[in-house]
């Protein structure tokens, strides 16, 4: 298509690539916060990729993170009120929404999430099958056995809502300009300098990706890493019906594959078919605009049947239109947002998994704040684009795990189910070993993670999940057991693992960390590492393993994050240099009372506790083989974290295996792993803790050493917080006094019936005997023992209430002896 | 190789025994040729100064085909012969309702190719472009065959002047119908308006017409105009217009050469109805209607307040 | 009774088209359809059919993929197809009608034939008159209603300026029909899903004895037309902008 006539400016703040709702939000929100010079380049006409076909539901129920639930209210609200502010509507029509729930397990899962949203402050009811029928007269509620309804919910149109959303930007002085693609990023210095474009570069400090579906194949051309995947999406119009009823809210049936509302006077289907299509994995072509996929009929008819029994009356009506357009998913299910590790200031926001229309307005406002002052001030760790690896850009991984992806939307998102698709990518050098030994593994970042091991005679499978104890519960409850009593070997060889050397080594680490890290040598610190704000970046431990040779382990899911973090942080100048070692070194713990005596069992090295004591670390003799021995523990046991070189994994292994008989030496996987540390209260960065929390609400107070001679990244912020006083919010551990029920996440703790927080993790704790959690407290009250002791604690598990008591301080050996014995 | 192409016939369309002014332009396609008008007149005396003017060289007063009633495959033969009498090489008509049935039935008949509905013609060359993909593309299309078929979209060419002599002669065919179709009826539209198609000026409404009713504001325009009134899709499938008024894709393609879009905002659609229009302009509320970046005038507006206006300057 | 349908497969309208090379379109990415007068072909042919007994054939001139095509038609009700395969984007109409007459006397003989009256890519609008004239028989194109008597067939088709004509036939006959001729049904899934039982006979082009090298119409160039450069927008009060808007139509462009 020729080109009119195209004013691009020389110089922008901000450049925008892509048009849709993604993009169109960020500038609103941009130019309603003052920032200038703000440009949007669409390649072709706005909402020309996947926002104008989207089906445009505006629903906030559904949500497990109080993150995505406040940005759900602040989104329907926003879309209330754009017609009055930028004289566009956007058709936003409040119908209603009813989750429809068919089974048992459904019904649990709605119950905890209609519970938690509840609490988020949506109004959510649960309704009959009866009442379900009232509002929905054209369903088959035979089979039905609850409906969760949101009577302020509905639906948007998304061309018009993200066009009043461009109206508003433009108001604001943002230039949207049409018709002009960007062809790569100009960079300087390892920063974002400008916009390459088919019209000539834009000179900017800050571009933000948001092009959808492409969003893959522009960062490629720079060498970011954005793996998301297109896929088919359909739905389902029919012709009119004679009389249809009025005002029928939006009902949705995930065991039936399908949502259901009125569509200019027939109903349409929207699908979530459980085994789905990637589509155009080497690229979508620059010039796809508004387009379609040709549906495939054959795949989908089983999928669209059992969808049409849910609204019978559609298996009478005639087709109007069968469509299938792209939408882009991501490995995981969450959106692909933030900077990206590779390059400063090139921001993305892409891959929302069809929740576009609904994440756009909050999205688009954290952003802009983000791109602004440079702090999101919101939880990132869910969706932060440097928990994806390289390797999940490949074609193949794409294309298997993306036929999953889909489909997950609307599975039953039991607790313990691990994504099936794209396994096998990294297998630890004791893999085959595990396997042996019964383990049931799961993806942890892309590692086969062993869960936990069957017992001998039993399957190593898990035939069908449940809300309740499965049957493998036996094995973790034996491994858990076997941590407290005996000892246990771990594979935590996808533990992140890197070495940071040189002359300032010491000196670089010491500013970055919160704690005292380099002091001591031969000597591991737990310490998080913060940001100006005081805020935590992540929690990891760094090992002074000799004047100029650091070891920094932290967990899988931050190894970008941590990765990026300590590399930013190291000036120019400094002769310190950051090497990953996680392929170098594979790494088994052994934990537990009797670990000390099968550690002297196979090395020469005294390991007694005057001249090994807790937090020790220096390199031993096994064998043949030469490993980083470090006396630290993420259970609460007497333990050690061997760090072995790859290719004497295997025989160190063997070493220990052959020791341990004599102990009972057992196996235990992650399972235990979490049930052990959430007895002592341990925090899993990303999971009870992120980039909102500072270190004295998480307790970790203890690890920020105000006294130490460095400065540290965070020290004022730090000084200011603790100069403002007793805490008003602490991280705080729940224990359900009742041994039967379960906790997993986003259930209410109450006292004396006042909502108090809810679990950010939760895990069964056998030595406790009951389900525990971490939370954060957020009373309005002070905090102190009369208010921990004083109050009546109950916790909300899927609708019920059940006594519970809470604790800042440990509920296991809070004195921490078993830890340095 | 091509054919050196020199007898060129046209097919003139007459109305109220005057020649239509589409044929005008069709005439001008043919400029440079020999060109025999074709008049389907027992007499086509009276129209020789206005042939004479736009180049004609040979008035052929077709007898006998006056009735309106005339079986279309009787006429399509009759023409036939003609285009043997006289050693025509290229036949040219216009693209309205009549002349692309005529047309194709002659092209069926003789089995030589047809190029229907072109904006441009190379008589020489054997070739001329035409729309493809409903108003998206334009193609060049070139024929071999011993007769160069074509009709030329109404209003596409502009008429120009060529003073020629105008010979005036008189053609009686022995063509017979095939008498396997006769029309029984002839139905006129009540009030007469304008086709659409060979307007030489349209002016369109689109939803923010909001009543039928509103239409009639368009018309009162539309006769100061001299133009047909359209409408967009939006407009017909809220029942403010009849869908036999549609411009767009799904309705019909225009390219008269001035084309007014009021209360429309220019989706793609109707925009490939009349993107080949001379002259188009804009009148809409939305100053970031899309239809501000596909036209050539524009004014934001309120379509009540403009419309009204205009049609009290013209 | 038997009825053919010719019907033709199409990018739909509403999707961009992009120009591959100097001749032709990239067909790979685009959305097809059923040409949408032939949907009114395919309903008033069921429709009949189902009134009268008897069966309705669809025949399409087209690439493989033509076949998303011949399904929709089978799942409104038409009860068999045949596929003429061919690999060319742009076939001669006065081709396309042999390749129709041929598969129609392999076939055997049929009652009525049913056109819609052109297609949206072509838009050549000859089809109808060329299979006509190859099978011997009369055709009407435009019709916007039928009706049928023992052997003789009634049209109403649209002549322009809103006038339209009656016209009366013999049977066998050929006719183009247009938009408001009838409302054509929607399938339902279930319709869709038989549809892949019904038979379908493929037959290639050449062994119609058809040689596309024989076609007399060569597309040369295709472009998409070119966009205007944006809008001059006329300031001032609503007088002052139609007052000027007059000026710039007479005296400018000279458009009035």
């Amino acid at each position: 298509m020729e080109k009119k006539n195209i004013n691009l400016p020389e110089n922008a703040n901000v450049v925008i690539i892509g048009g849709g709702i993604i993009g169109c939000s960020i500038a609103y929100h941009l130019g309603h916060m003052g920032c200038k010079d703000v440009v949007l380049l669409e390649r072709d006409e706005l909402t020309s990729g996947t926002t104008w076909h989207a089906a445009g539901l505006m629903v906030t129920f559904g949500s497990l993170s109080e993150t995505a639930c406040e940005m759900r209210l602040y989104a329907r609200d926003l879309y209330n009120r754009l017609e009055a502010e930028t004289g566009l509507s956007t058709g936003f029509s409040p119908v209603g929404f009813i989750e429809a729930a068919s089974n048992r397990d459904r019904l649990e899962e709605y119950r905890r999430v209609a519970q938690f949203n509840r609490y988020c402050g949506i109004d959510v009811n649960e309704i009959s099958p009866q009442e379900i029928k009232d509002l929905f007269p054209l369903a088959r509620v035979d089979d039905l056995l609850a409906g969760f309804y949101v009577k302020e919910d509905g639906r948007v149109n998304p061309v018009d809502g993200t066009m009043a959303l461009a109206r508003g930007a433009r108001n604001k002085g943002v230039n949207i300009i049409e018709g002009v693609a960007s062809t790569g990023v100009i960079k300087k210095n390892g920063r974002v300098a400008g916009v390459k474009t088919t019209h000539g570069d834009i000179q900017a400090d800050v571009v933000v990706n948001c092009a959808g579906m492409w969003a893959r194949q522009i960062g490629e051309v720079d060498g970011i890493n954005i793996p998301n995947q297109a896929a088919e999406h359909y739905y389902l119009i029919t012709e009119e019906i004679d009389d249809i009823p009025e005002n029928m809210p939006i009902l949705e049936d995930p065991s039936h594959y399908g949502y259901y509302r009125e569509e200019v006077g027939g109903l349409m289907i929207g699908l979530f078919e459980p085994v789905c299509a990637p589509w155009k994995l080497n690229g979508v072509p620059d010039n796809f605009s508004f387009g379609e996929i040709e549906p495939d009929w054959d795949r989908m008819g089983p999928f669209l049947e059992k969808a049409m029994s849910r609204v019978p009356i559609t298996e009478e009506l005639g087709v109007k239109k069968f469509f299938c357009g792209p939408e882009s998913f991501t490995a995981d299910l969450s959106a692909i947002i933030g900077e990206a590790p590779e390059l400063k200031n090139y921001f993305v926001t892409a891959g929302l998994n069809s929740v576009g229309i609904i994440m756009g307005p909050g999205l688009g406002r954290m952003m802009a704040h983000w791109i602004m002052t440079g702090n999101p001030e919101v939880d990132i760790t869910g969706f932060n684009i440097d928990r994806l690896h390289t390797y999940q850009n490949n074609h193949d991984y794409r294309k298997h795990r993306t036929v999953e992806s889909l489909g997950k939307v609307y599975k039953c998102h039991y607790p313990y189910e691990s994504m099936q698709t794209a396994r096998g990518a990294k297998k630890s050098a004791i893999y085959d070993r595990l396997k042996e030994q019964g383990a049931y593994f799961k993806d942890v970042s892309g590692w086969e993670g062993a869960d936990w091991f069957a017992l001998k005679g039993s399957e190593v499978t898990i035939e069908k999940h449940t809300w309740g104890r499965d049957d493998w519960f036996v094995n973790w409850e034996a491994e858990h057991k076997a941590g407290r009593e005996n000892v246990i070997l771990m594979d935590m060889s996808f533990m992140s693992k890197f070495l940071v050397q040189g002359r300032d080594a010491g000196k670089v680490l010491d500013y970055i960390s919160a704690n005292d890290v380099n002091s001591q040598l031969n000597r591991v610190t737990y310490t998080p590492w913060l940001n100006k704000y005081g805020k935590l970046e992540a929690d990891l431990t760094v090992a002074k393993l000799e004047q100029e040779k650091f070891l920094v382990v932290v967990t899988d899911t931050m190894h970008r994050h941590a990765e990026t973090w300590l590399k930013k942080n190291i000036p120019d100048d400094s002769h310190a240099f950051v090497t990953d070692m996680t392929s170098a070194y594979a790494q088994i713990n052994i934990q537990g009372p009797k670990s000390r005596e099968l550690m002297q069992k196979i090395t020469l090295t005294d390991m007694s506790n005057e001249t090994f004591p807790y937090r020790h670390i220096e390199e031993i003799s096994i064998g043949y083989a030469k490993a980083l021995c470090g006396r630290m523990t993420y259970i609460g046991e007497l333990g050690y974290e061997l760090f072995i070189p790859t290719e004497q994994a295997l025989h160190v292994y063997g070493m220990l295996v052959e020791a341990g008989k004599e102990f009972h030496l057992s196996h235990a996987g992650l399972k235990a792993l979490g049930s052990l540390r959430m007895e002592k209260g341990y925090r899993d960065y990303g999971h009870d803790m992120d980039n909102t929390d500072d270190p004295f609400e998480t307790g970790l107070g203890f690890t920020v050493k105000l006294d130490k001679a460095s400065d540290f990244i965070g020290k004022q912020a730090c000084i200011e917080k603790k100069a403002k006083g007793p805490l008003k919010r602490r991280l705080a551990q729940v224990l359900v006094k009742d041994p039967e029920p379960l906790l997993y996440h986003a259930e209410i703790i109450t006292r004396d019936g006042k909502n108090m927080g809810y679990v950010r993790s939760g895990s069964y704790c056998y030595t406790l005997g009951g389900a525990v959690g971490l939370f954060m407290l957020e009373p309005d009250e002070m905090i102190d023992d009369a208010f921990i002791f004083g109050g009546k604690w109950e916790i909300n598990i899927a609708g019920k209430l059940y006594p519970a008591m809470v604790s800042i301080k440990p509920l296991f050996d809070s004195e921490n002896k078993k830890i340095k014995c | 190789m091509a054919q050196t192409v020199n007898r060129t016939g046209v097919l003139i369309e007459i109305e109220n025994h005057q020649v239509k002014e589409t044929s005008l332009g069709v005439l001008t396609a043919a400029a440079g040729q020999e060109i025999y008008a074709l008049v389907p007149l027992d007499d086509a005396s009276g129209l020789k100064e206005k042939l004479a003017e736009y180049g004609v060289d040979h008035i052929v007063s077709i007898k006998g085909v006056e009735d309106d009633k005339i079986s279309p495959d009787l006429l399509a033969r009759i023409l036939v012969t003609a285009v043997k009498e006289y050693g025509l090489d290229a036949l040219l008509g216009t693209a309205g309702a009549a002349g692309k049935d005529l047309f194709a039935r002659i092209g069926a008949i003789l089995d030589e190719p047809l190029l229907s509905d072109c904006v441009q013609v190379d008589i020489p060359g054997k070739k001329a472009v035409k729309s493809h993909f409903s108003g998206k593309t334009f193609a060049t299309l070139r024929v071999t065959g011993i007769l160069f078929l074509c009709t030329v979209r109404p209003n596409a060419i502009e008429a120009v002047t060529a003073p020629a002599e105008g010979q005036l002669m008189t053609f009686e065919s022995d063509a017979q119908d095939p008498g396997w179709m006769k029309i029984v009826e002839l139905k006129k539209e009540s009030g007469g308006k304008r086709d659409l198609i060979e307007a030489p000026i349209v002016i369109s409404g689109g939803r923010a017409l909001k009543t039928a009713r509103n239409f009639e504001m368009l018309d009162a325009c539309a006769d100061k105009l001299g133009g047909a009134v359209g409408a967009s899709r939006a407009a017909v499938d809220a029942g403010y217009a009849p869908h036999t008024i549609q411009v767009g894709q799904t309705g019909k393609t225009v390219s008269p050469r001035l084309y007014i879009a009021c209360g429309i905002s220019g989706a793609v659609q109707h925009f490939a109805g009349m993107k080949t229009s001379k002259v188009i302009v804009a009148i809409n509320e939305d100053k970031d209607a899309p239809i501000f970046s596909k036209c050539d005038y524009g004014i934001v507006g309120n379509i009540f307040d403009v419309v009204p206006a205009l049609t009290q300057k013209l | 009774m038997k009825i053919f349908v010719c019907v033709k497969h199409v990018p739909d309208t509403a999707n961009n088209i992009t120009v591959a090379g100097e001749d032709a379109y990239d067909d790979s990415d685009v959305k097809f359809i059923i040409n949408p007068y032939d949907e009114y072909a395919l309903e008033e042919a069921v429709s009949i059919v189902e009134e009268k007994g008897g069966e309705v054939v669809v025949i399409v001139v087209g690439k493989d993929a033509a076949s998303t095509t011949i399904r929709s038609a089978l799942a409104m009700g038409v009860d068999r197809a045949i596929h003429i395969k061919t690999d060319s984007q742009f076939l001669d109409s006065s081709l396309t009608a042999k390749a129709l007459k041929a598969a129609m006397d392999e076939d055997g003989f049929g009652d009525l034939i049913f056109t819609g009256k052109g297609s949206v890519d072509t838009e050549g609008f000859q089809t109808p008159y060329r299979l006509a004239h190859a099978l011997g028989v009369p055709v009407v194109n435009d019709v916007s209603d039928v009706s049928l008597e023992d052997d003789r067939v009634r049209v109403t088709s649209e002549i322009g300026c809103g006038a339209k004509q009656v016209v009366e036939m013999n049977s066998p006959c050929v006719i183009g029909v247009t938009k408001g001729l009838n409302e054509p049904r929607y399938p339902k899934v279930m319709q869709v899903m038989k549809a892949k039982k019904k038979e379908i006979k493929e037959i290639v082009l050449s062994d119609l004895g058809i040689d596309v090298d024989e076609g007399k119409i060569f597309m040369e160039k295709l472009v998409l037309v070119p966009e205007r450069s944006g809008a001059k927008l006329l300031e001032g009060s609503v007088d002052d902008q139609v007052t000027e808007l007059v000026r710039v139509l007479k005296e400018d462009e000279k458009v009035l």
